[in-house]
């Protein structure tokens, strides 16, 4: 699993490529926190290419939702595929977050 | 008025008059019917009395008149058997009697035949007067030969004076003047003691018929006399005087009472009788008349001695009769004035049975009976009042509590299951259940539900019955839900609502319940019992499982249950019941028993019936039994019946990896490749494996808490139908299926970080089963794939 | 001195007055009689007063049997002074009624009779003795008998019977046995035999003899004429039989009516009876008039019982010589 984090400005867009599963979840831990700090803002969370997340994939996102919240910011997610979407209606996370 | 018996009946005040009335008409008629009969007697002796001294005197008048006759008589006879040689002096003598008493008619002096030899045959000096001037003839001759007359021949067959019967005589020159006679004769004697002739002298009866008619003590009383031969000399009728005799009707009618009369008088016997004369009651005096033979008698007509008695009494007896029958409607008009308060009762009485109860009776101010009546109905007619109003008020009370009772009745039904068979699709079990309440709302309780492929099921049965039952009941149920959807264990189910119901148990009251969790895939039962009866088993037979008693729910709030376990093999059925069932009793109060329930099983075990008709069977015995005896307890039963199914596995595979979240995409591959296999579509691949990761994931994370390596098995399965996929691992005991759902409708900040595991596991597999055995944890997750 | 009072020989006895009244109408008569000879002009006396005896003879006149035969008929009745038998020797009556006996009398005493109708059959007569005292049982006793001349059967028959009763001439009533005068009377059956009833006598089979059951059946009743008479009236006689017996027969028919009629003679005639009297005796002399061997009113005159009668009278020096059937029939 790999994460490009880019900041553009206020934005900061992270894409996540590949699986988001248990253990990328826990080895995208650093980076989450390092995407926290940057929560004021506005943060993208780009899932063009996120074929799978699980359960720790969401808590990661909802962990980022709440730094963004605390900090003002927001978080936008962008380009869920059909999988994904399915996941976050079964969820909850649709409405949790402004997707795109 | 139909009939004067009806017209009576009717009326009360009718009645007592007529009471009254026909007492007094007894009294009445005892009083004056002595009065009566009294003067009666006494107007009757009254009336003896007065004619017989009439007709004594009368005839005394009359016989001193004859007396008279004979004296004159007798001289003349001394005088002529002292000149029997001077005939001649016979014609003077004739002549002097007649001068000498003037109501003498004539007087013969007649001797036998030849006594006077120159006088020839015929010797008889005979002088008559002739209005005044005394005649005086030789009567005797060839044309009247005296010899055989009656005068001459009695005295002188008789050899003693008598009188003749009377006789007409007339006057030629007055043919329609008739005169009566009789002739008092008295032989003749000489000195020698010999019958030498007759002396007869003729008296007229006019004075003696007209001093006896005249006897008339009463208006139409009349005298009648006979002679010797029965011949009316004296009569009021001239049809009879002279014309007939006493005896001379009863010729032609016999009458035995005149004839005797008429004997009577002929014997010269003196007395009064009482017949019928002529058509008429009469008493009738009679007395004979001195020696003549002749017989006088008095006719009193009944109607004169008695008419004044008789007339009086009809009077009296009108008088009485009216005022009876015055009496009687005056009576009848007083009393009904008397009682028409009680006829304004009597109609208030209808009114308040028609059901108003306003109008009061107007107050009298009669102090009598009457008043009092009135009195106490008015204080009744208050007082019912009152009574209807508190009664209507009570019975509004007591309807809407019924009306509670029955909304209550209704939600209670409606709390428990209702819908059989409740669950159709299944194959594996089956379930039937009824509850009947001894009252309306009922304290038996029953439940059951499916939670991850474990049937959970409850039977209660708290104590008492009606409404706090049946609240305790629904309280107990509500924490069987609330209790049992998270925890499978029973013993721990019951605790938990123990010790909610202990504290707040203030009525004291408890309920027994048997709870059970079947294991469905498995057949593996867990149970608890607290306090009630143990289930019964039917698989072949009849066999109870066996249940530690525990105490019931509600006693104490500590207590330890404890959870017992078995495996129920295919077929078996599980019978629960309350006591109502063996406790059932007749009207003799013979409890139906658990004999009779085991008998009426076996017979369901033996034909292997479903669980409806096992407890149709069972209610049908239970009613045979009970009868119309009324229902002593709520009658609750409960029966399952496991048939699982086999699973025609078509596909087995099985992975076993190492608790080490770098495995995980091995897992993802054996999903993928199990999915291919069975032709799943990508979507519900990818939710297959992203349930399975959570679960294994959740097994890799608490299973092993402290260190321990342990390793977790994944076993795909499937029929073709559904795909089960089972995590087994040898942890520590984790069941997944006890997390609370995660409440996904929160907003992000009120979610909590964890619990979307489980939660996707849930979401994404059509069922999941969590069981612990043989120390190892078994989680099933099934997902219907076709 | 002739008296404008009759004399005592006259006087009414109660039960049978003779009335002045019929010998008024009878000296009347006797000077019509001179007169008128227009329509055949009969004279009938009975032999007693005016009573059911003769009912036939009233009936024949009322009910214009006479008138239709040619006969214009007058009745006149007997008194004590003129008898009947005075009246038929003066002719002042043409016929008159007899008893059998007394006929045969009367024809042995010098007048021949012819008996033109014979209306009784049986003998009437009785013997009354007081209660329970049988007749037959009183030998010498006291018996009374008719003065006018009937009873001579029981003057024979006491004779012959051994009775040797005491015969005392009563006039016309029963007076004498009623005071206890005598033992016995005579009686006819249809007369003084019910005035001893209607006195309240009891009569019984033993203290009544009859005549008729002791072999004296003699007939009584019939009408006669003097031969003389008769020679030179047989077809007046022939028709005056015919309309009396007519009468009878109408009679025998019509009780009720025959009773009025009877009565109305009665009462004409004062005579001291009433209806029951004259019923009870217009019964036994319709009875007398039937025959006891055929049962039939014969009409007729029994040789026999002339016989029978004529024999005894003959014997019992009644009469001197026997008078014979054809004696007292139309020869």
């Amino acid at each position: 699993m790999e994460v490009k984090i880019t900041t553009d400005g206020k934005e900061t867009i992270a894409a996540f490529i590949g699986r988001l599963d248990t253990l990328a979840s826990q080895e995208i831990a650093p980076q989450m926190n390092e995407l926290a700090e940057a929560a004021g803002g506005t943060i993208i969370l780009d899932c063009s290419e996120l074929a799978y997340i699980s359960s720790s994939g969401l808590r990661i996102f909802l962990s980022l939702r709440k730094a963004a919240a605390e900090k003002g910011g927001k978080v936008i997610v962008r380009n869920i595929t059909n999988d994904i979407r399915n996941v976050f209606m079964m969820t909850g996370f649709l409405n949790l977050f402004e997707i795109q | 008025m139909n009939s004067p018996f009806q017209y009576i009946r009717k009326s009360l005040s009718r009645k007592l008059s007529l009471w009254i009335v026909l007492f007094a008409a007894v009294i009445f008629n005892v009083a004056l019917g002595f009065m009566f009969t009294q003067s009666l007697k006494a107007v009757r002796e009254e009336a003896i009395s007065r004619a017989t001294k009439e007709l004594d005197n009368t005839v005394l008048r009359v016989t001193s008149l004859l007396d008279r006759v004979e004296i004159a008589t007798n001289n003349t006879d001394w005088l002529v058997t002292r000149h029997l040689n001077t005939p001649d002096s016979m014609f003077v003598y004739s002549r002097r009697i007649l001068q000498n008493n003037p109501d003498l008619n004539g007087c013969s002096i007649a001797f036998e035949p030849y006594y006077f030899r120159d006088r020839g045959r015929y010797f008889s000096a005979y002088s008559f007067n002739d209005n005044g001037t005394i005649l005086t003839t030789q009567e005797g001759n060839d044309h009247y030969e005296y010899f055989y007359m009656d005068w001459y021949q009695t005295a002188k067959l008789l050899d003693r004076p008598v009188w003749t019967e009377p006789f007409f005589d007339f006057n030629p020159d007055d043919i329609y003047s008739k005169e009566m006679i009789a002739s008092f004769c008295k032989p003749l004697k000489d000195n020698a003691g010999e019958y030498i002739g007759t002396i007869s002298v003729d008296m007229s009866l006019k004075w003696l018929s007209e001093t006896i008619s005249a006897v008339k003590p009463y208006p139409n009383s009349y005298s009648i006399m006979i002679g010797e031969g029965g011949t009316f000399f004296v009569h009021p009728d001239p049809q009879k005087l002279l014309y007939q005799t006493i005896f001379t009707e009863t010729l032609a009618v016999p009458d035995p009472e005149v004839s005797a009369l008429g004997h009577a008088m002929l014997n010269g016997e003196e007395g009064m009788r009482e017949l019928e004369m002529d058509g008429v009651d009469s008493y009738v005096f009679y007395k004979p008349l001195g020696d003549t033979g002749w017989s006088v008698a008095i006719v009193c007509p009944e109607s004169d001695i008695f008419g004044g008695y008789q007339h009086l009494r009809r009077i009296v007896l009108f008088i009485v009769i009216i005022g009876l029958l015055l009496m009687f409607f005056v009576f009848s008009r007083v009393v009904t004035s008397e009682l028409k308060p009680l006829m304004l009762l009597a109609d208030q009485t209808d009114t308040i049975a028609k059901g108003s109860f306003d109008q009061l009776l107007p107050e009298d101010k009669r102090t009598d009976e009457i008043g009092r009546l009135n009195h106490s109905f008015i204080g009744m007619q208050k007082s019912l009042r009152k009574y209807i109003d508190q009664l209507q008020e009570t019975t509004a009370t007591k309807a809407s509590i019924e009306s509670e009772l029955k909304v209550a009745s209704t939600i209670q039904v409606s709390m428990l299951p209702r819908i059989f068979p409740p669950f159709p699709e299944r194959k594996d079990i089956d379930l039937y259940a009824n509850m009947k309440p001894a009252k309306e709302v009922g304290g038996d309780l029953f439940d059951f539900f499916l939670r991850d492929e474990k049937l959970f099921f409850i039977i209660g049965d708290v104590s008492g019955k009606g409404v706090p039952a049946a609240m305790l009941m629904a309280v107990t149920h509500s924490l069987f839900r609330a209790a049992s959807a998270h925890e499978s264990d029973p013993a721990i189910i019951i605790r938990n609502i123990n010790e909610t119901v202990c504290p707040d148990n203030s009525s004291s009251m408890f309920v027994t319940i048997f709870l059970g969790v079947l294991d469905l895939p498995t057949g593996h039962l867990r149970y608890c019992n607290a306090g009630h009866d143990s289930p019964l088993l039917l698989n072949g037979g009849v066999t109870e499982l066996k249940c530690l008693p525990n105490l019931p729910v509600g006693i104490l709030a500590d207590m330890k249950f404890v959870t017992q376990e078995c495996d129920l093999t295919y077929g078996t059925t599980l019978f629960l019941y309350t006591d109502g069932l063996n406790e059932a009793m007749n009207k003799d109060y013979e409890q139906f028993g658990m004999e009779r329930v085991t008998e009426l099983l076996k017979p369901c075990a033996e034909q292997e019936m479903g669980p409806r008709q096992v407890l149709e069977h069972v209610l049908d015995g239970v009613r045979d039994f009970v009868q119309d005896a009324e229902q002593s307890d709520d009658l609750t039963m409960l029966a399952l019946r496991y048939t699982p199914g086999e699973f025609a596995t078509i596909l087995s595979e099985r992975l076993t990896l190492s608790c080490d979240l770098a495995r995980v995409p091995e897992l993802n591959d054996f999903i993928m490749s199990i999915a291919e296999k069975l032709g799943m579509d990508a979507p519900t691949s990818a939710q297959v494996q992203l349930a399975v990761e959570e679960a294994v994931v959740n097994v890799m994370n608490y299973a092993y808490p402290d260190g321990r390596k342990g390793f977790v098995t994944i076993k795909a399965m499937s029929d073709g139908h559904e795909l089960r996929i089972v995590v087994i691992d040898s942890g520590t005991a984790f069941d997944p299926t006890k997390k609370e759902k995660a409440d996904v409708t929160l907003s992000f900040e009120d979610r909590p970080i964890g619990g979307l595991g489980i939660f996707l596991v849930r979401e994404i597999m059509d069922s999941i089963n969590y069981e612990r055995t043989d120390n190892r944890n078994i989680l099933t997750m099934i997902k219907n794939i076709k | 001195m002739s008296y404008a009072r009759i004399p005592r020989c006259f006087k009414d006895h109660p039960l049978k007055p003779f009335f002045v009244k019929k010998l008024i109408l009878f000296v009347l008569f006797f000077s019509a009689a001179a007169v008128a000879m227009a329509q055949e002009r009969f004279v009938f006396t009975p032999q007693w007063t005016a009573q059911a005896q003769f009912a036939g003879y009233y009936v024949a006149q009322e009910q214009g049997f006479y008138r239709d035969a040619g006969l214009e008929v007058e009745i006149v009745h007997p008194s004590l002074t003129q008898s009947a038998m005075s009246r038929i020797r003066r002719n002042e009556s043409q016929a008159t009624t007899l008893q059998l006996c007394q006929a045969m009398e009367i024809i042995d005493s010098g007048i021949p009779m012819v008996n033109i109708l014979q209306t009784s059959m049986n003998n009437a007569m009785v013997i009354v003795s007081r209660r329970g005292v049988d007749p037959l049982t009183q030998k010498g006793a006291r018996v009374g008998i008719w003065s006018a001349g009937f009873g001579q059967l029981a003057i024979c028959m006491s004779i012959k019977d051994g009775l040797d009763y005491e015969w005392i001439r009563f006039a016309n009533n029963v007076n004498l046995f009623i005071k206890g005068a005598i033992d016995a009377t005579l009686a006819m059956s249809y007369n003084e035999y019910y005035q001893l009833v209607q006195a309240g006598y009891e009569v019984t089979d033993t203290n009544v003899y009859r005549f008729c059951d002791h072999g004296y059946n003699v007939q009584e009743d019939g009408v006669y004429m003097t031969r003389e008479y008769y020679n030179k009236h047989k077809e007046q006689a022939r028709k005056f039989a015919e309309a009396s017996r007519r009468g009878w027969e109408w009679a025998a028919e019509h009780p009720e009516e025959t009773l009025d009629i009877v009565m109305k003679y009665v009462e004409e005639n004062h005579i001291a009876t009433n209806r029951v009297m004259q019923d009870l005796m217009l019964k036994d002399i319709l009875r007398l008039q039937t025959d006891r061997e055929s049962g039939e009113r014969e009409f007729r005159l029994r040789p026999d019982m002339v016989k029978m009668a004529s024999d005894l009278m003959v014997e019992y020096m009644m009469i001197d010589k026997e008078v014979t059937y054809e004696q007292l029939t139309e020869e």
